[in-house]
């Protein structure tokens, strides 16, 4: 799955850019939500957008549009609906989602994310923050979409259920081959599960890249404005003033070992 | 005397035999991992639900209070309840709130431009309260809560979901009201690098208290948290491994003088 941006214009915002199945991609910067809705198509924006070498215009575009969905902040809880069924059964009729079996498609959904089927009659209210954000992205599989743009998903989250949401968009990717958008402004969240990486600024695409060699040019970002993760201020900084020739690394154990080797 | 008691609290699957006590003046934070009961501990501080016998505020229980009562001295926060506004403004809602508590025309304008100073509001005062950033409700409740002249605070992690630079400006504020008023405040929050930031942090797991103490002491303890499935700040987590491999022998939050102790 692939979606080219070219020229894109929409609320003063300009871009051009490529999206792949084949990444995580993060985006940030202060305006990164308003890319996000741009990205999310709920309006046909000037310039030329191909999902898969299929160019997309005003004939075709409502068929399109369902195909990207975005998986907002928080659970949004419709006010008389209840159940997780009641909220799944109210989306597919207001997109007008073609699905055979109702049912089937419901308790799929819930599969994927590793949540039991039993859970559909469950009031929204009674679910916890991570249940919740699962039975988001189960919803939003209804569609069948190419692309799912998650608004900051991991505020709410602990890292042991962050890593079992990022298995999750893991899984959608690899098997699925669905293009995943992570919208956030933690770096620490960007620096270790995304891949590529769109720094936003002033309407514009400031700077795009593979994540860990995007944040690696540390004076340029904080010059801008953008937040680097700690673990990368830190090498940053041993190289810089101690001139120490030290990797930049994910994970801190892999910094420890580069110290102890350096002093010993 | 204690300010706040909590003993022996059991409540639902939540909370078996849990005790802790709060003193004067003192800012708490209270953290664990996601479901181990942090909204829920708020909600029976704050009266939204009701226990029995293990709650004293200023020695007496809680149900010894008339409900109004408890909830002047009290003020409480948990954003996830999305708290709305009454009025179209913030001036006008701040006003409305400011004549409940103050008499003299005089002192009512004199405490408006404070707050709107102290909060850092000025640019907002024409704004929906109802749709200004989190980050600015989140300032606005405090603002209303405060002027009651409550004795204690019960904030559900009004720092989540905020940047960086906006939770370094929320536990300043807290910092400040603490100093000048002698208030107690109890925040939940997922985020150790918040309860570093705090007098006195209370880990929950597995309905008790896990571990209490002075903020870095309980945060070094690593094996402990990550098995939470917390993070620890990356100078403390650095810290504990060097340690541990001999490189240093303390605690040492600040990235500058770190590389300096590291590579001399």
């Amino acid at each position: 799955m692939e979606i080219v941006l070219e020229n894109i214009k929409m609320n003063d915002w300009e871009f051009t850019t490529t999206l792949s199945g084949n990444d995580i991609i993060g985006i940030t910067g202060s305006e990164y939500e308003e890319i996000l809705d741009i990205l999310n198509l709920k309006a046909l924006p000037q310039g030329e957008i191909k999902i898969d070498d299929n160019i997309i215009n005003k004939d075709n575009y409502l068929d399109y549009y369902k195909k990207i969905v975005k998986v907002g902040k928080d659970f949004t809880k419709i006010n008389y609906l209840n159940t997780i069924k009641e909220h799944m059964d109210y989306l597919i009729n207001y997109y007008h989602l073609q699905i055979k079996n109702i049912e089937k498609k419901e308790k799929d959904s819930l599969k994927i994310v590793g949540l039991d089927s039993s859970l559909l009659d469950r009031d929204i209210t009674s679910l916890s923050n991570s249940e919740k954000k699962k039975v988001q992205i189960a919803i939003s599989l209804l569609s069948n979409p190419d692309m799912i743009i998650l608004e900051d998903p991991f505020s709410s989250l602990d890292n042991k259920n962050r890593k079992k949401i990022m298995m999750i968009l893991n899984k959608l990717k690899e098997q699925f081959h669905k293009i995943i958008i992570i919208g956030t402004n933690d770096c620490e969240i960007l620096y270790q599960y995304t891949n590529k990486i769109i720094f936003v600024k002033n309407k514009r695409i400031f700077l795009e890249g593979e994540t860990k060699e995007s944040y690696e040019r540390v004076d340029y970002l904080k010059r801008n404005g953008f937040h680097v993760p700690d673990i990368v201020l830190f090498t940053y900084k041993a190289i810089k003033k101690k001139k120490v020739k030290i990797d930049y690394h994910k994970d801190i154990r892999d910094i420890i070992k580069d110290i102890y080797k350096h002093i010993n | 005397m204690e300010l706040l008691e909590v003993n022996n609290l059991v409540y639902e699957n939540l909370f078996n035999q849990l005790s802790f006590q709060v003193d004067q003046g003192k800012f708490i934070t209270i953290s664990g991992s996601n479901n181990c009961g942090k909204t829920t501990l708020i909600r029976i501080l704050s009266g939204q639900i009701e226990v029995d016998n293990s709650i004293k505020l200023l020695g007496m229980l809680k149900e010894e209070y008339p409900q109004n009562l408890w909830k002047e001295i009290t003020g409480t926060i948990i954003p996830q309840d999305n708290p709305t506004f009454l009025f179209q403004t913030i001036e006008d809602e701040l006003n409305y709130m400011i004549h409940l508590f103050i008499k003299t025309e005089e002192e009512k304008q004199e405490t408006y431009k404070e707050i709107i100073k102290k909060y850092k509001l000025t640019k907002f005062q024409k704004k929906n309260p109802n749709e200004v950033p989190e980050f600015i409700k989140i300032k606005l409740l405090l603002a209303e809560k405060m002027l009651g002249s409550p004795q204690i605070l019960f904030l559900d992690d009004i720092c989540q979901g905020l940047e960086e630079k906006e939770q370094k400006e929320i536990i300043n504020l807290l910092r400040s009201l603490q100093l000048e008023t002698k208030i107690a405040i109890i925040m939940t929050t997922g985020n150790l690098n918040i309860a570093l930031e705090s007098d006195y942090l209370l880990i929950i797991e597995d309905k008790q208290i896990l571990l209490e103490g002075e903020p870095l002491t309980i945060i070094e303890k690593d094996n402990v948290l990550n098995k939470l499935g917390l993070d620890l700040p990356f100078m403390v987590d650095l810290s504990v491994k060097l340690r541990d491999y001999n490189v240093v022998d303390k605690i040492e939050l600040d990235m500058d003088r770190m590389v300096d102790t590291i590579w001399k």
